[in-house]
This record gives C-alpha cells, structure tokens and sequence, in this order.
C-alpha cells in the first residue's frame, strides 16, 4: 500500500515538467498553429540558465530565485526567436515552421555545447527540501512533495490567465478562429510573440524546477520532446486540463513500469497511447482537429508529366556517368558517393510519402533505421548472407510501416507527425533498453558485405544500382494510377472517398510503401558502414530527411534526391567542424525564410525568368 | 415498381438542433427530383447522411434494397451513388482530363495500380466525357487555373465516370452565369433520360428548379413539409409561406 502510494506520488512529481512544457506547447499551438519542436530546447535552457544562476545566487532565496530567472531569461528568448525567425515563416506552409524549429534546436543544443561543455551537470538540492518525509513507512523525497504542491498552482495561474485576463480571452478567441481575432483589429503580431514567449517560459520554468531531481545534460531537449507529444496527443492539442490529466497519467504510468516491467517502460507509456487514440482519437479532452495543411499550402504544384525521350537520355547518360565513377574517381569519392546514393534513396521515400500523400512523418528514420537493424540482427544472429539481408530489410521496415500506420494514420495532421515522431523514438528506446540482442548503445559492429561486393567499387555499384532502382520505382509509382490516387486524396479528399477511393488504404500503401525504401536504404548503409548504432532511428535522422525534402523542394518530383544528394555532400564537409550543427540551423533557417521552394522549385523559377 | 432510393425517418440532431428530423421519401428509376428549402432547412445534411460522410442519429437509407448507412462514402460511391459537392470539389494538381481520367481509374478499381502510366490510361473516354460537359477545349490545362462554372462541369464530369444509377447533386449551378445554368442541367437531364440515371439535387435558382426537376421536395427546419409534381409544390401554401417566411424572394417562386 505504501509502495503504490509513493510511486503515484513519483509519478506525480514526475508529471510537473512534464505538464509545464506541454502545456506550453499546446498554447502555443493553438494560437499560432505551430508544433514548436524546439519546445525541448527552451526547456534544456531552461535547466541550464536556472543551474548557471544557482552557481552564483546564494541560499534558499537564491535556489528560487534562479529559477524565477530562468523562467524570464527564457520567455525572453522565446519572444527573440519568435520576433527574429518565426515572424518571417507564419505564412508558410506548416511544415516549413517545423523545420524553421528544428533549426533552432540545432542552434540551441550547439550553444549549450559551447556555453556549458559535454558533461552532465548535476543539479544543486533545494535549500531546505534536501531530506525525504516518510509516508506510510516509504521515504519520499521533500522535494518531491514541493513539486506536486507546486504544479497545480502553476495550472491555476495559467487557468487565471487564460479564463480571467484580457490577454487570455484574445489567446482564446485567437485559438477558435484567428483570422477573425485579426479582422477585429487585435494585433496579432504581439499576440503571437506574448504567447510564443509564455509557453516557452512555462518550457524554462519546467526545465530549472528538475534540476534537483535530473540535473542538466545535452539529451535532454530530445528526452522530453517525446514524453510531450505522447503527452498532448493524449490530452488533446489546445486542452490545458487534458495536458495535466495526460502529464499525471503518463507519468504515474511511467513509474509503474520502471518497478514491474523496466524493460518495457516506454512500451508501456505507448500502449497507453494507443489504447487512448482508439477510443478518442483527438484526446482525452481535446477537440476534433482541422486535417492539417498537408504541406500543401500556397498554390497547388504544376501538372506532372512522364520524361520525353530527350529527358530520357539525359538521365540515361548522366547515370551512366556516375556508374562508370570507379574508372576516374577516388577512393575516397567512392565511399562518399555510396554514402549520397543510399541517402537520397531514403530522402525520396520520404519525399514520396511528403509529396505525393501528402502526409507529414516526423519519423521517417523508424525505418530506415528499422532496415539496417532488420539487416544488421539478420547477419548477426541468423547468420544471414548479405543477399537475404538486403532483401528482407525492406520486408521488414515494411511490415513495421504497415503496423505503425495502422494506427499513426488513424489521426491527421500533426497529430499524425507527432504520433509517427512518438513511434520511431519507441523504436529507437527499444533498441538502447533491448542490449542483449542490439548490443544499445554499442551497436552492432562488423556487418561487412559478402565476399564478391567488397571492394568500395562494387559496393559502389550495388548501392548505386539499388539506390537508383529505388528512386526510379518511387517515380514511377508517382506517374502510375497509384500515384494519381494519392495525389486525389490529398488534393480533395471527400471528393476522392465520393468517387470511390479508400484515402486510409491508399495512405496505408503509401506509408509501407515508403517505409520499405527507407529499410532498402537502411540495409544498404549497415553494409556500407560495416555497423550500425542506434542513432540511425534517432529523431535527428529523422529530420535530416525532413530538411533534405524542403532543400530540394517538396513540389518538385526530383527535389527528394537532389536535396539529399546536396545535403550529404554538405554534412560531409560541414562535418570537418566542431560546430556544425550550428551552422547547419542557420542554413535551415537561410533556406526557410529566403528560398522556401527548395533547390529546384527555385532552379525551376529561376530558369522560367531567365527563359526567353 | 421497387425503389432505387428508400429513405426512412433519416434524422440528425446536434444536441438539441434537429438538423435532419425524421425525414422518409424514395426515388423511382429515372426520377430527376429536386430537393429545396431555405437556407440552413438541412438540405446538405441530408445529402451527407446519403453519402456515408455523416453518420445519421437515426433512420436508414437503402439503395438498391440495400442498407448503405453506415457504410464509408468510398463504398457508398462504388455501388452506384456519384455526387458533386456544394463547395466544389476537384484535384487541383492535374489537368482538366487527368481529373477524369483518375475518376476513371477510381472506378475501374485501379487506385493501388503500379502498372502503367496513369496520364495515358483511358484518355479517349476522358475526352469523350469532357465533350459532354463542354470542356474539351480545356482539356490539357491545369484544372488549378478554370473558371468556377468550369470547375463545376468538370466536377459533373468526374461524378458521370462512375456511371452512377443515382446522382447526388448539391447547388450543381451555384456560382454559375445564369446561361450557362440552364445548358448544365439540361446536359444532366439529358444524361439521365438516355441512361436511365437517377437523379436527386439541391438548388436554391428556382428556374432551374421548376425547369428541369419533375418532381420536387421541400424541406424546412429539417423536415419534409411537401413533396409532389412543380405545379401542386408551387401552389402549396405552406411551401409559399415558408418562402415567404424564409427570406427568399417570393417572386421567385411565382415567375418560375
């Protein structure tokens, strides 16, 4: 009795940042309809800024005091960023704002590297809360109590804001219908950067009130981005109530498993997750979500039409160039040139998925990751040759897409993308919890090709063929009726369900369909590689594909792999600094505000002036 | 004579809103019927529940002698039900033929096809369906830059490449030039008499109503309060004081 006791209040302790950044993220989402995905870094700086401060404010005043500061300090970031980046991308379609917030993550989790350096900070003990209390014979941490005292208090002064002020009555009219909030003369400019710099603050506030109980570290932007968007789909986008019942749901369920299944704990949060979405899929509280833009936004992309026989030979005598590269390249080019075919067989299937459905996965890499520990844990255990491996790496990463969207596509919009998000973080938390068989954090090492593909310059060629087989056949499939299908659904879809398409199995396909070329890619990166860690399922990858599909154009059918043969190239040599993550948001952020049609749509509008 | 169309106490409330209350009525082989009422009488609801997009609180529809409420929209379409919508819906990212040419791919069940390449699939009955609606001439340009009248016919297009035995058509001439609304219905009717179509719509133009509907319903506040030959609906004096009542220009009602 007492053990359950104190593990709910765990839980409910545990549930406080939780609840304090997602329901930041929900404000924010409901007036200015963005997902900030970089919602966990202002809770990361948050942490960081509140320990900086501990260091030099002395005592118990100095410990709230802090966190008060860091609370502000980074509100007032929040308001810069908004001000600075996100004014510019408010008219662009969804998905270019989301990928503006992954370069600011990229940005963030760079100067933090900068300003505190790799280490894991341990966080200071509250003044006066240092001991435990028993409670039926259990110890529970003091602080622990400060924590679940204090969450409710914050909800109700955010209640009191929302339910009592004039700023919480806009913030309300904005989420029902903003045009109208602005056709009333509000200025939303100010509206948008107060609630910007609100819920980043309520990030902040989350992020300095755990330092005593996690402390500050370079993960933990990523941690909680997860736990947050299992957290809002569960609640409901826009409900602050239903992100405090999902925050302590979430949560208490969390201990629990971490004491009876610690195997499984994320499993655990994801059945819960499941289990809700098939019953309400909009959330506990939430209310049914307008379909999302579908990355459609702005005028609707130019007719396609198969290659001319001109065009044909071109790309027939280009590819031919780069087959026959092993004749006048380098070692060194071969290795990189395998590198960028496999890479942008993977950005194509997404590109496909992004374009042509017109769904939006934020965890693409579940399967391109799935593909090379498909294939990896097939030579590793099975004993498979390299011929089977690559062939049922796509099976698989087709099979695991076919079960994902199952239930990823029973939700639309951002709750799909952040559903698809949650998955692929699932998949990769299994393979870190699941040693024994994926070796965690180690990986697996020495998967090597077999014997006749391994020389670089067969290897080359396999991956090149493959690669371009694949890119061909997610082309073809574009022009083909499947392809129109899916472009009726996204295009209209109840005028495509009233003339006789099932939009939720033709998405379904596209989904498996474009899981299976990532798993090819993903099987032929384990052999290239020789190994594979689990940062090939890790969001980051995730969101490599992302930005390579908005470099190269999402409108375009070739912007799939011209953005990720530019983009590999590109890390590849930004790569050689030490901080290139930064440098690689502010080129995110430089193509998002100054060239948002991508590499090609703005080739393609450049060359239409230039023209006669 | 068996109906193709049976409805029975169809209804939808909202709470305490009855959108749709109760409403019953069938449709023969060949009927062209119109469906009209005031604004907010519940006309698209109606054709929703039909259609499979919203679920009925009550009541059911049979097509054919069989149940279709419940059922998806998609399934609905492909046993023989087309419709257009008020909002006019069509795929802007092709051109005007391929728009028929993938509501043929629809119906000849091809949606999930890899083989060949769709642009070259069933082109001459594309253009043939074009030409029946007036669009031929557009036929290669993208459907994202026709003129809303065109965009309309295009629509129609696309629902008669099912070959539906009953059309659902809501404000299929909204938005259009008056000329230009008369030719569309008479193309429709025209359809319908050589292939034995059925066909029911919703029109708030009472020329075009009294013109080309034989027989007409009218609904208010959700339920059907007449139901005959134009000539009995137009002398029927509850129909004239809703009209009347309704906000709609009674002249209207009497000129046509």
């Amino acid at each position: 009795m007492g053990l359950i006791l104190a593990q709910i209040l765990t839980g409910l302790a545990n549930a406080g940042a939780l609840f304090m950044v997602a329901s930041g993220l929900s404000l924010i989402f409901g007036v200015t309809r963005i997902v900030n995905f970089a919602h966990g870094s202002f809770y990361m700086l948050g942490a960081y800024l509140g320990w900086s401060l501990m260091q030099v404010l002395p005592g118990s005043f100095g410990f709230w005091g802090a966190i008060l500061l860091a609370w502000l300090g980074v509100g007032l970031i929040g308001a810069l960023v908004e001000i600075v980046i996100l004014r510019r991308v408010y008219a662009a379609p969804e998905l270019f704002q989301l990928v503006a917030t992954f370069g600011v993550i990229l940005i963030v989790q760079d100067l933090a590297l900068m300003i505190w350096g790799p280490e894991d900070l341990l966080g200071p003990r509250a003044p006066g809360l240092r001991g435990v209390v028993r409670i039926l014979g259990e110890p529970v941490p003091k602080y622990d109590l400060a924590l679940i005292a204090l969450t409710p208090l914050v909800a109700l002064a955010l209640w009191a804001l929302i339910t009592r002020t004039r700023f919480g009555i806009l913030v309300r009219a904005a989420t029902q219908d903003r045009e109208m909030v602005g056709a009333l003369g509000v200025n939303q400019r100010w509206l948008f950067t107060a609630t910007f710099a609100l819920g980043c603050a309520l990030a902040g506030l989350g992020g300095a009130l755990q330092l005593p109980r996690g402390g500050a570290d370079l993960l933990m932007d990523f941690t909680i981005l997860t736990s947050v968007f299992v957290v809002v789909v569960v609640g409901g986008m826009g409900s602050l109530p239903g992100a405090y019942l999902a925050s302590v749901l979430i949560s208490v369920v969390g201990v629990f498993g971490v004491s009876y299944l610690p195997q499984s704990t994320l499993a655990l949060t994801f059945v819960v997750m499941v289990a809700v979405l098939m019953w309400r899929p909009f959330g506990l509280l939430g209310r049914e979500e307008v379909a999302g833009e579908l990355g459609q936004v702005g005028p609707p992309e130019d007719p396609i039409a198969p290659a001319s026989a001109r065009m044909r030979l071109l790309v027939g005598m280009a590819l031919a160039a780069l087959a026959a590269l092993p004749v006048y390249g380098s070692p060194f080019a071969l290795v990189l040139a395998t590198d960028i075919a496999i890479f942008c067989l993977f950005a194509a299937s997404l590109h496909f998925l992004l374009g042509q459905a017109g769904l939006v996965s934020f965890g693409h890499a579940a399967f391109y990751g799935g593909g090379a520990y498909a294939a990896a844990l097939l030579v590793r255990h099975a004993g498979a040759p390299m011929e089977l491996a690559l062939l049922l790496a796509p099976l698989i990463a087709g099979g695991l897409a076919l079960g994902i969207g199952f239930v990823a596509l029973r939700a639309s919009g951002v709750y799909f993308a952040m559903l698809t998000l949650a998955f692929a973080q699932l998949l990769w938390s299994l393979v870190w919890q699941w040693a024994g068989v994926t070796g965690g954090s180690d990986g697996l090492i020495g998967i090597w090709p077999a014997r006749w593909a391994d020389s670089n310059t067969v290897f080359y060629l396999l991956s090149f063929a493959l690669s371009v087989g694949g890119i061909l056949t997610l082309r073809h499939a574009a022009h083909a009726p499947f392809g129109y299908a899916l472009r009726a659904a996204r295009d209209n879809a109840p005028r495509a369900a009233a003339t006789g398409f099932d939009t939720r199995a033709l998405q379904w396909a596209a989904f498996t369909f474009a899981g299976a070329m990532a798993g090819l890619a993903g099987g032929l990166f384990v052999f290239a590689k020789g190994s594979v860690f689990p940062n090939e399922l890790e969001i980051a990858r995730s969101f490599d594909a992302l930005i390579v599909v908005f470099l190269g154009g999402v409108k375009t059918l070739s912007g799939g792999w011209v953005g990720g043969a530019v983009f590999e190239a590109g890390v590849d040599w930004l790569t050689r600094f030490d901080y290139w993550r930064l440098a690689l948001g502010l080129v995110v952020l430089f193509i998002v505000t100054l060239a948002p049609q991508g590499l090609v749509g703005t080739a393609r509008a450049l060359w239409a002036r230039v023209r006669p | 004579m068996s109906a193709l169309l049976e409805v029975r106490g169809l209804s939808r409330h909202y709470g305490a809103l009855r959108a749709v209350d109760g409403v019953s009525f069938a449709l023969a082989p060949g009927d062209i019927q119109a469906l009209i009422g005031p604004n907010g009488a519940g006309k698209s609801t109606l054709f929703r529940m039909l259609m499979g997009e919203t679920r009925p609180t009550e009541g059911e529809a049979r097509f054919d002698g069989r149940r279709i409420t419940g059922l998806s929209p998609a399934r609905i379409a492909r046993w023989g039900v087309g419709r257009t919508f008020q909002i006019t819906g069509t795929w802007a990212s092709m051109r005007v033929i391929e728009n028929v040419q993938t509501a043929l791919l629809a119906h000849r069940r091809r949606g999930l096809s890899l083989r060949g390449f769709a642009t070259r699939l069933y082109r001459a009955e594309a253009q043939a369906l074009l030409e029946t609606v007036g669009l031929a001439e557009v036929a290669e340009r993208p459907a994202a830059i026709l003129a809303y009248g065109d965009l309309k016919r295009l629509e129609l297009a696309i629902a008669l490449a099912l070959e539906p035995r009953l059309l659902l058509m809501d404000e299929p001439t909204a938005g259009m030039a008056a000329g230009e609304r008369g030719e569309l219905m008479q193309t429709v009717t025209r359809i319908a008499r050589e292939t034995g179509m059925t066909i029911l719509f919703t029109e708030h133009d009472m020329d075009v109503v009294f013109g080309h509907a034989e027989r007409i319903m009218v609904l208010d506040r959700g339920a059907l309060i007449a139901e005959g030959a134009p000539e009995a609906v137009r002398a029927d004096p509850r129909v004239r004081e809703v009209y009347l009542g309704g906000g709609l220009d009674p002249e209207a009602l009497a000129d046509a």
